[in-house]
């Protein structure tokens, strides 16, 4: 994806231009354009990076170990159209998911959601899936520390509907 | 109490994300879930989870192996539970019944789960017998559906003209009931299909027709097992895996643009194969358990010289003078990177093979087998082994009996002993053995 920058210069004398995109500056020293009819500077960036996998993310709220994990996951997975490649790095992630606590887990899933990474949200949102399965609501609710919310009515009406999936 | 800070915080923050984790999310993790038990017990934990059921569930599945007490219940109550967990979702994407035990659902169940989730629905995975019978292709959702996994159903009259399947890009069809000229309407109804299998179907043939012919120009991925036919034609100009597996066909005739990168067959009883000329782009070829004419068989695949890998196990020659000549393997298939062979070793063919010069220069893995050990077969990898000079694997795949002669115990210890002083010049190459 490449990204075009025109600027206009107002008569106004700049000794050097420094550009940033996202919190992060580019050194990638590609040559300008210059227009003088309209004094403009078109800059073209051939940006791979601009492509959010490639570059490293901080992610609140976990272990410096889980972000390293998540990272190298997204440089790997990234770096290449090939599908053992990707298949690979999400394997690699997987792995280390396994064998965190859900907490993180969860952390995870919220970063993966507001950055709306496809990829992380569908090995996380597994993982969880998994410690899910096989559980009984009690169990579920203990392991995310869900409040339940229902009445006493509400709750019974609902065993009550789906008997079938609360029988033992 | 570092420590102790950090585990607190992780704890209030699971909470409060589990808060503010968007309904979305929630069900995404509900549909990578699928099983319905766990999907309604889940939602049963507080509002949010219900609501993310309802609305943003987009995968559901009722499977018996999932859950032995299905496999307790009456097919009535199967019936209700089926029908009151799909009513309660909202734009269901994929919908899967898997239910082994049952005989037969009741049509009218079925049709409404089939409607309910017609506009929505891109994945089928449905396995039990209606009655009465109704035509499930009709009925089910065809606008997005991508995924269509039928069972133990009859499939008839197609009409491709209005019955169309836009977005199928996979079908299979196992232990189905079709006219051959059905399930032709049925491949042109979808445009797109690229993967087809076909397992254990009843084909009916009218008089008048004595072949099954098929046409697909999208078609990539063919499997077929447990078929038999007379004659079967297809024409797929994109085709690059065909797999045929314990089928019985006189003719088997492929008609496409040569672009067939895999090839597998597996006790297959065929007269005439023929998979057209243009086989350049041949990459895998994997035959088993077949009869094979080798003038014939080699014809077929000589033009493959970009082949990679060529198995050859369990095969028969059908004239007993015919040997698989490795001379002729090594010079059409240069680039050769797997070799598997197993097959009956005769003393003269042997010695001639041995006796030649070639070198099968890039075969890094190489599969040896025998279903009844000779004395023969020591020789016969000492030969290949000096054969292929970048060889990294090798792997001895052998069947031992079970009730051993004292001279079969004796075939395989002089092999053990001929193995292990034959792998001391060859230090560089990894063996491993399989027995069975």
């Amino acid at each position: 994806m490449s990204q075009t920058v025109v600027l206009e210069q107002n008569a106004v004398e700049t000794q050097s231009i420094t550009l940033k995109f996202d919190g992060c500056s580019s050194d990638a020293n590609p040559s300008p354009i210059v227009n003088p009819e309209n004094q403009s500077i078109t800059i073209k960036f051939d940006d791979q990076a601009s492509n959010h996998h490639t570059i490293p993310v901080s992610i609140p709220n976990v272990d410096s170990e889980t972000e390293a994990a998540v990272n190298e996951f997204l440089r790997k997975h990234g770096s290449s159209d090939e599908e053992s490649v990707r298949t690979d790095a999400m394997n690699d992630l997987w792995s280390f998911i396994e064998r965190q606590e859900i907490g993180t887990v969860v952390v995870l899933v919220k970063f993966a959601s507001d950055v709306k990474n496809f990829e992380l949200l569908e090995i996380f949102c597994q993982r969880v899936a998994d410690v899910i399965a096989k559980k009984t609501v009690e169990e579920v609710r203990e392991i995310f520390n869900i409040a339940n919310d229902f009445t006493p009515e509400e709750e019974q009406a609902i065993r009550d509907e789906h008997r079938w999936a609360f029988e033992d | 109490m570092n420590t102790i800070n950090l585990q607190m915080n992780k704890f209030l923050i699971s909470i409060i994300l589990m808060e503010r984790l968007p309904v979305e999310v929630i069900g995404n993790i509900l549909s990578r879930l699928g099983a319905a038990r766990d999907v309604v017990i889940a939602s049963a934990t507080c509002r949010k989870w219900r609501e993310a059921w309802r609305v943003h569930l987009h995968t559901l599945s009722f499977n018996s192996n999932d859950w032995p007490v299905y496999h307790e219940l009456t097919t009535s109550r199967l019936e209700i539970l089926i029908t009151q967990t799909i009513f309660q979702t909202t734009g269901l994407q994929c919908l899967s019944i898997i239910m082994d035990d049952v005989d037969e659902f009741s049509a009218a169940p079925v049709i409404a789960w089939l409607m309910y989730t017609r506009d929505s629905l891109r994945q089928l995975h449905y396995n039990v017998r209606t009655s009465p019978t109704i035509n499930i292709i009709e009925k089910c959702g065809r606008q997005k559906l991508q995924v269509l996994n039928l069972s133990h159903n009859t499939i008839s009259g197609i009409e491709p003209s209005y019955q169309r399947f836009p977005c199928l890009k996979s079908l299979s069809l196992s232990h189905i009931s079709i006219s051959a000229l059905d399930l032709s309407y049925l491949l042109t109804a979808c445009p797109k299909v690229e993967i087809l299998t076909l397992l254990s179907l009843e084909i009916a043939m009218s008089d008048a027709q004595a072949s099954m012919e098929l046409n697909s120009p999208s078609l990539k991925d063919l499997s077929v097992e447990a078929i038999s036919l007379e004659k079967f034609i297809l024409e797929a100009d994109s085709l690059e895996k065909l797999q045929l597996k314990d089928c019985t066909l006189e003719v088997f005739e492929l008609v496409g643009k040569g672009t067939l990168k895999l090839l597998k067959i597996d006790d297959v009883s065929v007269i005439q194969l023929d998979i057209g000329e243009n086989t350049e782009n041949l990459e895998v070829v994997d035959v088993s358990n077949f009869t094979i004419m080798w003038t014939k068989f080699h014809h077929m695949i000589s033009k493959a010289s970009r082949l990679r890998g060529l198995r050859l196990w369990g095969v028969v020659f059908d004239d007993e003078d015919e040997i698989v000549d490795m001379e002729t393997i090594s010079v059409c298939f240069p680039q050769l990177i797997h070799l598997s062979l197993c097959y009956d070793l005769k003393e003269g063919s042997l010695q001639y093979s041995l006796q030649r010069s070639f070198e099968l220069k890039n075969v890094i893995m190489l599969e040896l087998g025998w279903t009844v050990i000779t004395d023969l077969f020591s020789q016969w990898v000492a030969g290949l082994l000096e054969r292929c000079p970048h060889l990294r694997k090798l792997i001895i795949n052998g069947v031992v009996s079970e009730a051993k002669s004292h001279e079969e115990c004796q075939v395989l210890a002089n092999f053990t002993t001929s193995i292990v002083s034959l792998m001391r010049k060859y230090l560089h190459v990894d063996v491993q053995f399989e027995y069975e």
